[in-house]
């Protein structure tokens, strides 16, 4: 609702913030007669189409701070990855080589209470509660992005979703 | 032996003390709530390491008590700090000039509480250093 009175009252209004110098007020009579509106003003439209896509841009991304992207098993990955990075018991040398296929007691050397912190670490992250008897499950990297997939039923392709704006571009988010 | 069952519970004794030190409010300084924070993850992961070795299943349990000890205390007491503890009464402190007799070192171990067990005294080398307690 807020985003079509933006986008409306922008049109109507006029661009009061843009300081027009003098040179360039004689240099808009010379676009093309379609700037000229019903009461003679000169309506810069290259500044007003900017300022319109500005405005539409900034009301696109609250929209999209109302509802996150859906995820994708590749942003996973690239959160657990990351989380893994962070831990700073990881020696230097091992830090950007993990793959999904990096045990965490085998190859980084970390043990059983190591294991734990970065477990909590990965419930903070994704934001639920992993049960200890699934602890057995998550030595590799890949098993815990497999199993947090499985458990947030996450798919490839996003669903889409439904929306009553006429606009595609704002279907991200619902009113 | 470490069985799976006392292995499981020290991993969630870990585990709650690694959550509690992620949302730690200190309650008598609020700006030290950082550095007591600090001191939970440093102070746990220490005292686990150090004694990840422990064998024998009475030590164990002692040790898990020592932890769910601290927990509690911590938890009650808004500090995570452990009360310390005097040398029992009619006892001396330990120094290089003196023997100490066995009964001596069954009395302070008899009296020192449950919450301070993973914690040594060391004796003194000098009589002008003060024994320290790691």
């Amino acid at each position: 609702m807020l985003k079509t009175i933006l986008r409306h009252g922008c049109r109507l209004r006029s661009v009061v913030n843009m300081r027009l110098s003098a040179p360039l007020c004689n240099n808009i009579h010379t676009l093309t007669p379609s700037n000229v509106q019903a009461n003679g003003q000169i309506w810069p439209h290259v500044f007003v189409s900017r300022r319109t896509r500005m405005l539409d841009q900034f009301v696109k991304d609250a929209g999209q701070m109302r509802t996150p992207p859906p995820l994708t098993p590749r942003d996973i990955e690239s959160r657990v990855l990351r989380i893994c990075n962070e831990y700073d018991k990881i020696q230097e040398a091992n830090k950007n080589k993990i793959t999904l296929e990096t045990h965490f007691m085998n190859d980084l050397g970390l043990d059983s209470l190591d294991h734990v912190e970065i477990i909590v670490a990965l419930e903070n992250e994704f934001g639920f509660e992993i049960p200890d008897a699934d602890y057995d499950k998550l030595y590799t990297v890949g098993n815990v992005v497999d199993y947090l997939i499985k458990k947030m039923n996450v798919t490839d392709r996003p669903k889409t979703t439904v929306s009553s704006a006429p606009d595609p571009r704002y279907d991200d988010h619902h009113h | 032996m470490t069985n799976n069952l006392t292995r499981s519970r020290v991993l969630q004794l870990y585990k709650r003390l690694i959550k509690l030190s992620h949302t730690w409010q200190a309650v008598d300084h609020p700006a030290k709530t950082a550095e007591e924070r600090l001191y939970i993850r440093n102070e746990t992961r220490s005292l686990f390491r150090k004694n990840k070795h422990v064998e024998n299943a009475n030590e164990l349990e002692e040790h898990i008590r020592e932890g769910e000890a601290r927990v509690e205390l911590a938890c009650h007491y808004k500090n995570p700090y452990p009360r310390l503890v005097n040398l029992p009464t009619y006892s001396l402190p330990p120094s290089h000039n003196r023997i100490r007799y066995k009964s001596e070192y069954e009395v302070e171990d008899m009296s020192r509480p449950i919450y301070l067990k993973s914690y040594e005294i060391k004796e003194e080398t000098s009589d002008n250093e003060e024994p320290s307690k790691t």
